[in-house]
């Protein structure tokens, strides 16, 4: 029997690229796992909007005390012997005002637990960036899938590399979008149980995604099978260009030390003939020595910008439009001996070819630390509660 | 004379406007004297700049004080909070009435405060820090700090605290004094935890000027001219944090809508939400509209209430006590409440309750509603709700000017005459002993020191006799024969101070203080001696103390959760195990033996210290010494208290003891706890036994 995974969305949470990618995902995983959309009633205004997942919804239940004297022993009680570094008891300063004092509010997810249902992913809430209801029921599904002795696992839309980490600290796994994000959390939680998504997976978990980053995760799912590009190598996106033929070929003899790790995408265009030679073949002609030393590469029309997600870094002999069109979603490196060195947000120039292999080899470092939302979910059906 | 507030520094945390006039009376007054002032403000939802920026107020954010070098300790406690919470949320709801990212948020801004309040107090080194008071992180923090630099931190009443008692715990902690309204505050502060001796009633600082100031510019005219209602029969309706529903009230506005020289003014609290509020109001049917004016912060309360006829509350609030104390009609309108609170104007009998159709029916008829209270139940009410109605800001700055003395004092040396003793050392003990009123109890004291203290060495008995005392008692210490010496009570002299005097005419190596009503019990100075051989001279012994029942009244005195010295294991069985251990204290109480040098070394009593005479020459031994565990419990030596009713409180000497020693009493009871091994239940259980066993005994 197929394993589930719950997929918790609430208001907010999707945009139409979101929902697309996720049914796309649903899709790819459908032979191994079964992926179940739930919405809770309190987000039942975007049904309508992802009927594509087919959610099922739910509901909750919210109860209240006020001014209970148990309610406040029993807080006080969680927190006993829990002080500040010079002695100060927490519950002494929080509990009366903060923490509600005698109040108690509970919101429970009345959901039953499908048969072998083997994890929940949700989104992690930030403090500027969530509404109550929404944290509410993240709570509550933290408590719930606890009670259910099934895995939670987290995952960042809104940025999580900030000053608070309570949120991001209660579920068992954190998938992140950015590697600040990633790096923070690796310090600031108590496990390990955090993931770096590949850049083409990356982007679609924003609000302003588009059509762009959805062909690309669409496309690298095709071409990571295509190739045969096994997960840890890194990808690099060169906007071949054959008024540069000559630069191409130096950067690409600086990278061999490093290529038996790297993936060479090479952009190609109908137009970039040079007599009877198309692009690729002066490609494979001229850098023939050179692309011995790689592990593979691959060629790819040009015009389809949207394949550049699968790479880790753009790396160009000059900025151009691929790297004008890239640099918003991915690092562009920028190698050319005669300009100066300058760096703005994701475009980065270096004149040097050691800091050409510096940055390189800082690409597959980060590289290493990247895995797709697939084989993180598979590893939850290997880990989280079954029935089976 | 020298100014003593020159070149004093008082620093206040203020939070919302509403709270502050408490506070900034008495800020004004001690700058008016000449001491230096400013406020302090924290980061909160709701803003607390604002409040200093309205009122003009000299002030810092608490985050000024952070810099970049403190990140690693906000940090390390921000985690330490974090984790805490993390533990508590991915297990219960018990935190669930907020949200995950604001709890978050809360946490963070308190490691940040943590460290800032800690910063302010380090930097700017205030002879004296005020708080409303420590229920909120703000407070605590500020008063902790506090604390721990051994600044004095004085703080207040917020309100009328009307809420369940639980809801108070912990507002008399870390404060050196707890200056409160009246005597109903302070009862049920300490019935429910609070630590008696450091709460003060001192009356309200704020409102006997505000009445003042209403009548002298002649406010309640101005503002009816110009809320034209001159000629109208003005109601006030209150509102509390929690609004009721508009559908309940409307029998009030349609008699208000047909008496057009009745005009309504509803004043919602501070607390309300802006845009609830204009949901509320924009909910008036247009009909009742005309009579009915809404206000928020746009209006003050005290204007609206000179402008007033009647006060109407839906809940109790602060504004009843405040409309009482103008003169005002109350009206306790009977409307349905979310929140049901233990306090009534109705009991206490100065309000009447009404339902919105009763008293729309009264308005309607003209009730006259200044014959519905009777006088004499409003000055009682208000007698026991506010201390003092004119001097209470006087009041604040002496005891302040006392609080901040005494924490400047050095330790007490006598001086080359002051504590030499007149007489030399025959005789092995000095038994020294204040005497009650109560003949009986004389009787049955000098009975067991004479019974009970044969055999183990010479002894004198000197007496601290009342200044007046009954003939019954007199006729007793005539008939008295042996070495006793009678000492008359000056007047002016604290019992302190004849106990010195008495020291100074002891022929004993030994001196034993005993506190009134004490009686020996056999062989006390068998072991005391014994005591001494094993833990030489320079130590302060104590005994085991028993009251008729055989519960423990003094086992050793330890600080509880309030760092208020209380007597450990009290209450529990005389012969309960933990409370049996020979072992050291950092302070005793009721009696104390200690060498008659060692005595006068260290300055004999300090006059002032009152009640606290026992505790206080303990803690000057440590200091004297230098060195911890100068006094030593001696359970085998003990002693039967006859002791029914409480001492007279006196403030004064809880000024002196708490402000001197403000930044020396720290919690140690729990520490005790677990050196003995014994937990929560087990207490509850041994205290259980003990109430079971004592219950019937009869006298």
């Amino acid at each position: 029997m197929k394993k589930k995974i719950i997929w918790l969305i609430q208001s907010n949470q999707v945009t139409p690229v979101i929902t697309d990618f996720l049914k796309t995902l649903q899709k790819r995983l459908e032979q191994y796992i079964d992926l179940l959309f739930m919405v809770p009633e309190t987000s039942l205004d975007i049904i309508k909007n992802i009927k594509a997942l087919n959610p099922i919804s739910f509901q909750t239940a919210t109860r209240t005390a006020t001014d209970s004297y148990q309610a406040y022993l029993a807080k006080r009680e969680s927190l006993d012997k829990k002080d500040f570094t010079d002695g100060l008891s927490f519950a002494d300063t929080l509990l009366l005002d903060d923490l509600g004092g005698g109040n108690a509010q509970q919101t429970t997810l009345e959901l039953t637990l499908p048969d072998n249902t083997c994890g929940l992913i949700l989104q992690v809430p930030t403090p500027l960036g969530s509404s109550e209801m929404e944290e509410r029921i993240f709570h509550s599904s933290i408590l719930w899938a606890k009670q259910n002795k099934i895995p939670v696992l987290g995952y960042e839309l809104l940025p999580l590399d900030t000053r608070w980490t309570l949120a991001p600290s209660l579920p068992d796994g954190i998938i992140t979008r950015h590697y600040e994000s990633y790096e923070h959390l690796k310090k600031q939680l108590s496990h390990n149980n955090i993931w770096l998504l590949p850049i083409y997976e990356a982007s679609i978990f924003s609000s302003v995604s588009t059509s762009f980053n959805l062909n690309g995760v669409k496309a690298c799912y095709h071409y990571r099978n295509e190739h045969s590009i096994p997960t840890d190598r890194t990808i690099l996106y060169l906007p071949h260009n054959v008024a540069m033929i000559y630069e191409y070929q130096e950067m690409i003899k600086i990278l061999q030390p490093l290529g038996d790790r790297l993936h060479l995408m090479f952009s190609i265009g109908k137009d970039q003939v040079r007599g009877a030679y198309s692009q690729r073949e002066m490609i494979e002609i001229t850098y023939n020595n050179e692309l011995k030393y790689f592990a593979s590469y691959s060629f790819h029309n040009m015009n389809n910008h949207w394949e550049m997600m699968m790479a880790d870094t753009i790396l160009a002999c000059s900025a151009c439009f691929n790297t004008q069109i890239a640099e918003r979603n991915i690092p562009c490196i920028i190698f050319d001996p005669i300009l100066p060195s300058m760096t703005t947000g994701n475009k980065k120039r270096v004149s040097t070819k050691e800091k050409l292999l510096q940055f390189i080899k800082e690409t597959i470092e980060l590289h290493q630390y990247k895995r797709e939302l697939a084989d993180i979910l598979m590893m939850l059906t290997r880990i989280g509660k079954s029935d089976d | 004379m020298t100014n003593f507030w020159k070149d004093k520094k008082i620093i206040a945390y203020i939070a919302l406007t509403h709270h502050t006039r408490f506070i900034s009376p008495v800020m004004e007054k001690f700058a008016d004297q000449g001491a230096k002032i400013h406020y302090i403000v924290g980061q909160a939802e709701r803003s607390q700049e604002i409040t200093a920026i309205k009122l003009g107020l000299d002030y810092s954010h608490v985050f000024d004080f952070v810099s970049d070098k403190d990140t690693e300790e906000i940090q390390n406690n921000y985690l330490l909070l974090r984790d805490a919470f993390t533990n508590n949320l991915k297990n219960n709801f018990l935190f669930g009435t907020s949200p995950v990212t604001v709890i978050d948020k809360t946490i963070y801004s308190t490691a940040v405060e943590y460290i800032g309040f800690r910063n302010l107090l380090k930097k700017e080194k205030p002879n004296l820090c005020l708080a409303l008071h420590e229920l909120h992180r703000w407070g605590k923090i500020f008063s902790f700090w506090s604390k721990k630099l051994n600044i004095p931190v004085i703080t207040f009443q917020e309100g009328l605290y009307y809420g369940l008692d639980f809801g108070y715990t912990g507002h008399v902690q870390n404060s050196t004094l707890n200056l409160v309204w009246g005597e109903r505050i302070k009862k049920k502060l300490a019935d429910f935890e609070a630590p008696e001796d450091r709460i003060i009633p001192v009356g309200n600082t704020h409102l006997s000027s505000e009445i003042e100031f209403q009548k002298k510019n002649s406010i309640r005219k101005k503002k009816r001219t110009q809320h034209q209602c001159s000629n109208s029969f003005a109601i006030l309706l209150l509102f509390s944090g929690e609004v009721p529903s508009i559908k309940e009230l409307y029998p009030l506005f349609e008699s208000v809508s047909n008496n057009p020289d009745k005009l309504l003014f509803i004043k919602f609290h501070p607390v309300t939400n802006h845009n609830q509020m204009e949901e509320w109001v924009s909910s008036i049917p247009d009909g009742y509209k005309p009579n009915i004016k809404t206000f928020h912060e746009d209006e003050n309360t005290y204007d609206l209430m000179s402008l007033s006829d009647i006060c109407v509350l839906v809940q109790p609030s602060t504004t009843g006590l405040e409309a009482v104390s103008f003169g005002k009609p109350l009206v306790h309108l009977d409307v349905k409440m979310r929140q049901k609170l233990p306090y009534s104007f109705t009991e206490f009998k100065v309000a009447v309750k009404m339902t919105p159709a009763e008293l729309g029916k009264a308005i309607s008829r003209n009730k006259d509603f200044s014959k519905i209270i009777n006088k004499k139940n409003i000055n009682e009410y208000l007698k026991n709700e506010l201390s003092d109605t004119k001097n209470a800001i006087d009041m604040v700055t002496d005891i302040s000017k006392k609080v901040i003395k005494a924490n400047l004092s050095k330790h007490h040396k006598p001086t080359e005459t002051s504590m030499k003793s007149d007489k030399g050392s025959d005789k092995e003990w000095s038994i020294i002993l204040p005497l009650s009123n109560r003949a009986k109890n004389i009787l049955k004291q000098l009975e067991a020191i004479a019974l009970n203290s044969e055999n183990d060495g010479t002894f004198e008995v000197i007496l601290i006799e009342p200044v007046s005392i009954s003939k019954e008692s007199s006729d007793i210490l005539d008939s008295l024969k042996g070495d006793v010496t009678r000492l008359i009570a000056e007047k002016g002299l604290t019992i302190p101070e004849m106990m010195n005097k008495a020291s100074k005419i002891a022929t004993g190596k030994t001196l034993l203080f005993l506190d009134k009503n004490l009686l020996p019990l056999p062989k006390w100075l068998y072991y005391l001696k014994k005591g001494i051989i094993n833990y030489g001279k320079n130590r302060i012994l104590g005994t085991r103390i028993i009251d008729k029942r055989n519960s423990i009244v003094h086992a050793g005195i330890v600080l509880d959760e309030n760092h208020a010295p209380v007597s450990v294991y009290k209450y529990l069985s005389a012969e309960f195990p933990n409370a049996i251990k020979e072992r050291s204290f950092k302070m005793l109480d009721h009696f104390i033996c200690i060498n008659k040098a060692f005595f006068h070394e260290i300055g004999g009593f300090w006059e002032k210290t009152g009640k606290f005479a026992f505790m206080d020459i303990c803690l000057r031994a440590d200091t004297y010494r230098k060195d911890k565990d100068s006094c030593i419990y001696i359970p085998d030596a003990c002693m039967m208290s006859l002791n029914e009713s409480k001492e007279i409180f006196n403030f004064n000497d809880s000024i002196y003891f708490f402000g001197k020693w403000h930044g020396i009493l720290w919690e140690n009871q729990e520490r005790l706890y677990s050196t003995d091994k014994i937990t929560k239940a087990e207490l509850n259980a041994a205290r259980m036994a003990q109430s079971m066993e004592t219950a019937n005994l009869i006298e």
